[in-house]
């Protein structure tokens, strides 16, 4: 394990080195002064308004994170041939895969905490009760589903053969993970046996980020929510991320540099 | 630990594959039942769609953001009544924009309850503003003030402003009602001639609220109340 951490923090730095985070940075500053603005424009709602678009724009930022990370490191590893190199050293492949998928979790927590202290400082100055523990439980389970991003983008470079085709479907495979819960249940009701087969196949095939989505149930629920709540979506995260990251480990493998 | 994944028995490889799929589905639904579980109303979808709804709000609830799609549609609800829609069947799309945002997410209930304000006392269509309270009584029994708006809005439909006064009387010295229906109910009580009550009214609205339209209203609201209140002094007391 201590060879993955390695690379998974010097992938870390590399990262904080290629300038994604000033970039990202910036974006974060950038999404607080609109979700500053939109709470403006809610008036006597502002409070509602700029928590649920802090929470939306703490999504995003991870999302672009994770994105941004693995589609940095697979232009270094098929452009640059850098990965080549590291290979040689008595490092294992999973080792690379699991560092890589490490480092990117990493920096994208590093960029949801910075959002959510950036969020907090905003509160502080608008004299707003926006971050609470709410909030906080709510931003926790999004980067989760943030981290669970990360193997399945590493899947997507490892099979992919060119960086813009693997941040296509890694990006598509994100937003279809936000819909197929609803769809499902919509199909459901449209009493087509067929068509129902079909969406419940995605629903299990494609991930699903619906099940991290805390923040309304927390915000509606009148009772104390039962620990399953909490802990499904961690199991869900380790079993559906281990089954990805173990078959984007099997093509690595056999993978030619 | 050098065990490669490629070189493991096909077999057992993918039964690997096929345990944790498959811990993985349990837990998806363990989960998604856990958290519809937690939720007080059920999800948009699976309740009556209104009218023309948007495909931005549409998009919004299959992707499990009904929520941000409510404040965003709160916002054009906003805007939309800011615009020049005087002469387009006087602002005639505020029922449909408030609608969608109590579809959207019920829970919003500081917009329904503007919505149902606006509509029954601003823009005087207390047909539409019952509809879009009884739609939202229907889908919220836990929020009794919705009651109260309708029946308040039946006392506005027989003109009867004492009526209306009475039942929104408590409404209005509520700290989270809309600001709107604070400020209808002052220019309420003015119209029914009641100075001294309105003055009172006036004065503590002005004292509490951070509204910059109340606050310069208040002033000349208070003017006529004392006006009237010097010429008739015994109405005063």
């Amino acid at each position: 394990m201590r060879e993955t951490w390695v690379v998974a923090w010097n992938v870390f730095r590399q990262l904080l080195r290629n300038r994604i985070l000033a970039v990202l940075t910036l974006f974060a500053f950038v999404m607080v002064g609109v979700i500053c603005f939109l709470g403006d424009l809610g008036q006597e709602a502002e409070l509602r308004l700029a928590r649920d678009f802090g929470l939306l724009g703490i999504e995003i930022v991870g999302f672009l994170t994770v994105l941004l990370c693995h589609v940095v490191l697979l232009f270094e590893e098929t452009g640059l041939k850098t990965y080549g190199i590291l290979l040689v050293r008595p490092v294992e492949r999973w080792q690379v895969l699991a560092g890589r998928t490490l480092g990117a979790i990493l920096l994208a927590l590093m960029n949801e905490f910075g959002m959510l202290a950036l969020l907090a400082l905003l509160a502080w100055w608008r004299g707003l009760a926006i971050v609470d523990g709410e909030l906080v439980v709510g931003a926790a389970y999004l980067a989760l589903g943030v981290a669970l991003f990360s193997p399945i983008a590493a899947f997507f470079g490892v099979l992919a053969s060119s960086v813009p085709v693997a941040a296509t479907f890694a990006g598509f495979v994100y937003v279809l993970g936000h819909f197929t819960t609803n769809l499902l249940e919509w199909v459901q009701r449209m009493g087509n046996p067929g068509l129902q087969a079909v969406v419940k196949g995605m629903y299990y095939l494609a991930p699903n980020f619906s099940v991290f989505n805390l923040k309304e149930g927390l915000e509606q629920t009148q009772s104390v929510p039962g620990w399953g709540v909490f802990l499904w979506p961690w199991g869900y995260a380790l079993a559906y991320g281990g089954v990805v990251f173990l078959f984007a480990l099997w093509r690595y493998e056999r993978k030619d540099f | 630990m050098n065990a490669k994944i490629s070189e493991l028995n096909p077999a057992l490889r993918w039964a690997l594959f096929a345990a944790l799929a498959g811990a993985a589905a349990f837990c998806l639904d363990q989960g998604i039942a856990a958290q519809r579980g937690l939720r007080v109303f059920p999800g948009a979808l699976a309740r009556p769609l209104p009218e023309d709804v948007g495909r931005f709000s549409l998009a919004a609830a299959l992707a499990d953001e009904a929520r941000v799609a409510a404040d965003w549609g709160y916002i054009e609800c906003l805007q939309y009544m800011a615009g020049p829609y005087r002469d387009d069947g006087y602002w005639k799309d505020v029922l449909p924009h408030y609608r969608e945002v109590q579809w959207l997410d019920p829970s919003f209930r500081h917009a329904v309850r503007e919505g149902i304000s606006v509509l029954g006392w601003l823009y005087r269509r207390p047909e539409e503003a019952e509809t879009l309270a009884r739609i939202a009584y229907a889908d919220d029994r836990n929020e009794p003030r919705y009651a109260a708006y309708i029946a308040a809005l039946a006392y506005q439909q027989h003109l009867d402003i004492q009526g209306v006064l009475r039942v929104l009387g408590p409404e209005a010295g509520r700290e989270d009602a809309p600001e709107v229906l604070k400020r209808m109910y002052g220019n309420l009580l003015l119209k029914a001639e009641d100075w001294a009550q309105a003055k009172a009214y006036w004065t503590a609205l002005a004292a509490r609220s951070g509204d910059p339209l109340t606050l310069a209203l208040a002033p000349r609201a208070l003017a006529v109340a004392e006006q009237h209140l010097a010429e008739t002094p015994d109405k005063g007391n």
